[in-house]
């Protein structure tokens, strides 16, 4: 009876099959019709992103996601670099040698890999062209996940610009308080030249010598450098004292593992002024606008990276700074929040908004990544954002004779090493 | 830069046939029609599209199933099961044409019910001809979770064209 009961569901579910595949198709669409639909289709194409920010965030592929925080992260590393006291870098910006400034102009190679382990194993390779122009301008010629982005920054000026062709939207970064003759933006390429010098002359600190051997048929000497949580070797030309191949890596185990390997760099190129422009192109609509203010003490970048993420996560401090529960995760943790908080409404403030979580998480890890990764201490798990006199956050300074600490309610003081705080099971090193 | 006027015109025949299968009617298909191409241009924006064809015959099913998802509930503002109790409760037709159209209907109105992964899998099975194998690779899972997922849609199919079958719906 059961088998008879199925086999007439069956039979009946056949019929009604059959029924929709004899139903009479559909004539073909007419010519007009056809022209109408590729008008319509081709209007859509030529519109610039119809979405924004927080929807591209949240339908990005997760290694578009990466790929853009690490663009993002790239500025910020060199930056808090050179905020940061002790990370090492502060010697070669402030060791100029006079003779290598003589380079009017250059172009090299960057190709960047992002391992990322959590929530799950992914790699990210991006390739990117570089334009240097005296006295320091730069354009970075982006690829990422097929879509090309152009950075252009002057060292002289006090904005950025990031240009994205294919949607033909820009993102405006103005600058604050950077020292005109010490602005770290704009001058990658000087900074590697001064720092092949400084570690020629034994003025980088701490610098380990790798030998000599040949690269691209030409001898190149070695210098491996700890720059905070980043490791860089350079492979320079002994006569000349140019780059001829750099590798920069992190050493921080707990964030993503980035290296980046500049080649083919070519000096006296011929490069066009107009490429350096700083105005944003006819055609082109200001997306997103943010501001750096290198006043702020790197603390205040973590604070503000910190209180962003309690602020996401129910008024409490995360479980750990680094990893998909930390800082690297905060972006998407927030890009839910305020698509839930803000539903279909305010595109304006849900863009803002996101912009501001991007602007804290680079701000916070580039504090993480320039310090050494065995400096830093974090107890800020099940803490409520506001608390008083509870330290969340501290890192001695390189003679470990005074230590920054940062509390749950924002504050930050700095006090004798002596009087760093001593909490048990803080996330970082072990030594204290 | 993607040529348009090209995958419209070679791919528009396509993308036709599969919706109207799905919704029945030229004014209703000639709407899914061009929400399937807008939702192409979108992905050919985030990623370089390989298989033209696959992915216009998975957005056709889609956008043809949310059609008929947003007929239903318009229909069920009135009463709930509103939609199939309409399309299987009308008097058979004395004509044997008008009873294999009223039949396509009601599967049309219970393929509205399913959950859309085995939506999916069903109509690349059962209209577009497609072994498990072809409708694994157009989805980007297994075979056998294909199999799996026409199994269910089967049999929660059978049991929405019994009239008397008022089953809730099911997630995949």
């Amino acid at each position: 009876m059961e088998n008879r009961k199925d086999f007439h569901h069956d039979d009946l579910l056949e019929r009604a099959v059959d029924a929709v595949l004899r139903d009479p198709p559909p004539d073909e669409l007419p010519p007009d019709q056809v022209a109408q639909l590729v008008a319509i289709v081709r209007h859509a194409a030529d519109q610039p992103y119809p979405i924004t920010l927080i929807e591209r965030i949240k339908n990005m592929k997760p290694r578009t996601r990466i790929a853009v925080a690490a663009a993002v992260l790239t500025a910020f590393v060199g930056l808090m670099s050179w905020l940061v006291p002790g990370s090492g870098v502060a010697v070669a910006f402030a060791d100029i040698a006079e003779a290598l400034n003589n380079v009017h102009s250059a172009t090299w190679k960057t190709t960047t890999v992002v391992k990322v382990k959590e929530p799950q194993d992914k790699t990210v390779t991006f390739s990117a062209s570089a334009m240097f122009l005296a006295p320091s301008r730069e354009r970075t010629e982006t690829t990422a996940d097929g879509q090309k982005s152009i950075q252009i920054v002057d060292g002289q000026k006090d904005k950025a610009i990031t240009l994205v062709p294919v949607t033909k939207t820009a993102m405006v970064i103005n600058l604050k308080n950077f020292p005109p003759e010490n602005n770290p933006f704009g001058r990658t390429f000087q900074c590697l030249r001064e720092l092949v010098a400084n570690a020629q002359s034994g003025k980088a600190g701490k610098v380990e010598r790798l030998g000599v051997k040949t690269i691209d048929g030409r001898p190149a000497e070695g210098f491996r450098i700890q720059l905070g949580a980043i490791e860089v070797k350079i492979w320079a030309d002994p006569k000349t004292l140019l780059p001829i191949r750099v590798e920069q890596a992190t050493v921080d185990a707990a964030g993503p593992e980035v290296r980046i390997v500049m080649t083919d760099f070519r000096v006296g190129v011929d490069l066009d002024e107009s490429l350096f422009s700083l105005d944003v192109p006819a055609g082109y609509t200001v997306q997103q606008t943010m501001q750096i203010d290198a006043s702020k003490r790197p603390l205040d970048y973590l604070a503000e990276a910190l209180k962003t993420a309690a602020e996401y996560n129910d008024g409490v401090f995360p479980p750990t700074l680094r990893g998909e529960q930390g800082l690297d995760g905060l972006i998407q943790r927030a890009v839910k929040r305020i698509d839930e908080k803000l539903g279909k409404a305010s595109t304006e403030e849900k863009l803002k908004q996101a912009t501001d979580v991007i602007r804290n998480q680079a701000g916070g890890l580039g504090v993480l990544y320039a310090l050494p990764p065995d400096a830093w201490h974090y107890t800020g798990r099940d803490v409520k954002l506001g608390t008083p006199n509870r330290p969340i956050f501290w890192f001695k300074n390189k003679k470990g004779t005074r230590c920054q600490v940062l509390y749950a309610d924002l504050s930050i003081k700095e006090v004798p090493a002596d009087q760093a705080p001593k909490l048990p099971q803080s996330e970082g090193s072990p030594k204290q | 830069m993607t040529d348009w006027e090209a995958v419209v015109g070679q791919h528009v025949g396509i993308v036709q046939r599969t919706v109207y299968r799905l919704v029945g009617n030229h004014a209703d298909a000639w709407d899914c029609i061009q929400e399937t191409f807008l939702d192409a241009v979108k992905i050919d924006r985030r990623e370089p599209v390989r298989n033209w064809a696959a992915l216009l015959r998975r957005l056709a099913i889609a956008r043809a199933w949310d059609l008929l998802r947003m007929r239903c509930r318009q229909r069920n503002r009135c009463s709930p099961e509103a939609d199939l109790a309409q399309a299987i409760g009308r008097e058979p037709s004395p004509s044997r044409h008008a009873e294999a159209s009223e039949l396509a209907d009601r599967l049309r109105a219970a393929v509205s019910r399913l959950p859309g992964r085995q939506a999916q899998v069903f109509c690349l099975t059962c209209f577009e001809q497609m072994t498990s194998e072809e409708v694994a690779g157009q989805l980007g899972i297994s075979p056998t979770a294909a199999r799996m997922l026409l199994c269910r849609a089967r049999r929660r199919l059978q049991g929405l064209l019994e009239p008397s079958d008022g089953a809730p719906e099911e997630d995949d």
